[in-house]
């Protein structure tokens, strides 16, 4: 498949902690530009809004000039622009929305205002071409832990559940905090893993008792599990015994992965449906990536996870998610779109 | 020709500007909604408009509230890259000085705009429009008297009327500006300023020294802004990050 002939897009991120600046053409990725300011924020042991919003603005213009560079193409080559509109932090969402529509303007071209947690599975097809019909998609980030059905061509987004509480990423941000692992903890998690047993000590599965999962078939919970954590470490610590990271870890982390990759599949199962995809920063999890596979294999359901450099925020997903409005001769939004912290799921572009 | 822009306050503000004439100014007075009503009044004043005309981009670079103020700046910096345009700022409070003292029998001239939380930003001009100190941020009150006792002009002094004698409401209202350019700073009087300086030889600072993603604290700020008056397009955000490192 070529799509050499397919319009230019470029793709802004600015939702959270990370300018990603992307640019796509069809489904092939031309460059995925990402400046970081989670250093900043690390000591602060969480994302500090004030100080992720000066970073982007600080480094949004340079990376659009590094992707176009990467790309081999002039800015004025672009054919179509999107931009992150929502969830995400108001302030950081309104830098990456303002520099969008003043291209829009200046460049003559269309803007889509497009949603984070639609790009976070779009962005699969650049690796791995068009989506299925019907996908689910199992979308696990700092910030949002949902099981969607996506349908009508990647036009329909129908959640099936999500968490309750904390979000995937944000119980293992909580769990490395009580281990003093840096922030974000995520892929500390993973790395200490790997030297643990993850049968060690059997911490709470949220919401899979039978009665919870009568009512909450797919929802998902994960504050029960850091509570159960940081009881164990308490007592660990009261007794003057060490305590072991590696396993606590692995434990911890072998329980998230566990309910997650139960419910999706379960809901395959339960719906028909053959093909999943999963998405977000979580997604770059080893353990969720194998244990996923195994899971799938044996239902017969085939499993898509984009690498992980896709899976984390960049500019290549909200890219990845123009382009396909394009495709599909979706209308672009008008210049006063607003931003959202709280986008709806089901919302795929303003 | 200029295309300028300001958000550093609740007015959002674009102008195009040809020396001193104004060719085309839009404004919206809405503190909060400055990412939606800008880039329509963006499209509405390149309307008609030979882009080739265009040979710079400016923009007032604060100090205001911070949201809205990059919401301008990222902008303009936006229209400079698609068109491969330099972007010059100034302090914005240059832009209402400029306006007050077009108006003003000779004197030196105070702004103070609303830095909320009880504060506002302000700064001090001669006659000529040069600033003389600032900007600053503090407490109204804590501007000493016989400052205050001098001619304000900016919605942060009407706002704190009690705190100054002489407070400049309103000057000529022109066809462009349905908001006093006295109370807000007005992409006109940032276009017009920014054509002065440039008419003036002035060159633009490569850096606003230690301005950078975290500020500085004001009075150091201040040392190091005065006389510089062609800015980087970087917010003068003169506060520091709210936030406290967590305690183990
Ligand atoms: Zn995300």
């Amino acid at each position: 498949m070529t799509t050499s002939g397919a319009p230019l897009v470029l793709g802004i991120e600015t939702s959270c902690d990370e300018t990603g600046i992307g640019l796509v053409r069809g489904h092939d990725l031309l460059a995925n530009e990402i400046a970081s300011s989670v250093e900043e924020h690390a000591r602060y042991g969480g994302v500090v809004p004030e100080v992720a919003s000066r970073a982007h603005l600080e480094a949004i213009e340079p990376a659009i000039r590094r992707a176009c560079d990467t790309a081999g193409v002039a800015l004025s080559d672009v054919d179509a622009l999107a931009v992150t509109a929502g969830p995400g932090l108001v302030g950081a969402l309104l830098v990456g929305v303002a520099t969008a529509k003043a291209l829009s303007v200046a460049l003559g071209i269309p803007l889509y205002g497009v949603n984070h947690l639609a790009s976070h599975v779009v962005v699969d097809e650049l690796q791995h071409g068009p989506l299925a019909d019907p996908t689910i998609a199992l979308l696990v980030s700092g910030g949002h832990s949902s099981l969607l059905m996506v349908t009508d061509d990647v036009r329909e987004f129908t959640p099936l559940g999500q968490t309750l509480d904390d979000a995937a990423g944000e119980a293992f941000d909580k769990v490395a905090r009580l281990l003093g692992l840096p922030f974000p903890g995520g892929p500390w998690i993973d790395r200490m893993a790997v030297d643990g047993d993850p049968r060690a000590i059997a911490f709470p599965r949220g919401l899979t008792a039978a009665g919870d999962r009568d009512r909450h078939p797919y929802d998902f919970s994960f504050s029960g599990l850091k509570t159960a954590v940081a009881r164990w470490v308490k007592a660990r610590e009261l007794a003057g015994e060490p305590v072991p990271v590696a396993d606590v870890a692995a434990s911890c982390q072998e329980a998230i992965v566990d309910v997650l990759t139960a419910k999706m599949v379960t809901a395959c199962g339960a719906l028909g449906v053959r093909h999943v995809v999963i998405g977000g920063g979580v997604a770059a999890n080893s353990r969720l990536r194998a244990m996923a596979q195994a899971r799938c294999d044996s239902a017969g359901i085939e499993l898509r996870v984009p690498r992980p450099g896709l899976c984390t925020d960049n500019g290549a997903m909200v890219a990845a998610l123009g382009a396909r409005l394009v495709a599909q001769g979706a209308v672009p939004s008008d210049l006063d779109f607003p931003t959202s912290s709280t986008m709806a799921v089901t919302r795929r572009a303003w | 020709m200029i295309l300028a822009i300001d958000t550093s306050s609740a007015l959002t503000s674009v102008a195009l500007v040809d020396g001193t004439e104004v060719i085309a100014e839009r404004t919206h007075l809405d503190a909060r909604r400055h990412a939606e009503v800008l880039a329509p009044l963006l499209r509405d004043v390149l309307r008609s408009i030979d882009r080739q005309s265009i040979t710079a981009v400016a923009c007032g670079v604060g100090p205001g509230p911070y949201t809205g103020l990059r919401v301008g700046i990222a902008s303009a910096r936006a229209v400079a890259a698609a068109w491969d345009l330099p972007v010059l700022g100034i302090c914005s409070l240059d832009a209402i000085a400029a306006a007050a003292l077009s108006g003003a029998e000779a004197g030196d001239v105070f702004v103070a705009t609303d830095a909320r939380r009880r504060e506002v930003y302000w700064a001090h001009y001669a006659a000529d429009g040069a600033r003389i100190e600032g900007p600053l941020v503090c407490r109204p009150g804590d501007i000493a008297a016989d400052l205050r006792a001098g001619t304000w002009a900016g919605h942060g002094a009407l706002a704190h009327a009690t705190d100054f004698d002489s407070v400049l409401v309103s000057g000529p209202l022109g066809e462009h500006e349905p908001t006093s350019a006295l109370q807000y700073a007005h992409a006109c009087w940032v276009g017009r300023r920014v054509q002065a300086l440039l008419a003036a030889g002035a060159v633009q600072a490569a850096a606003p020294v230690t301005l950078s993603v975290h500020g500085g604290d004001g009075s150091s700020t201040s040392a190091q802004l005065r006389g510089i008056e062609l800015l980087p397009p970087v917010p003068l955000y003169l506060r520091r990050p709210d936030v406290a490192e967590p305690t183990p």
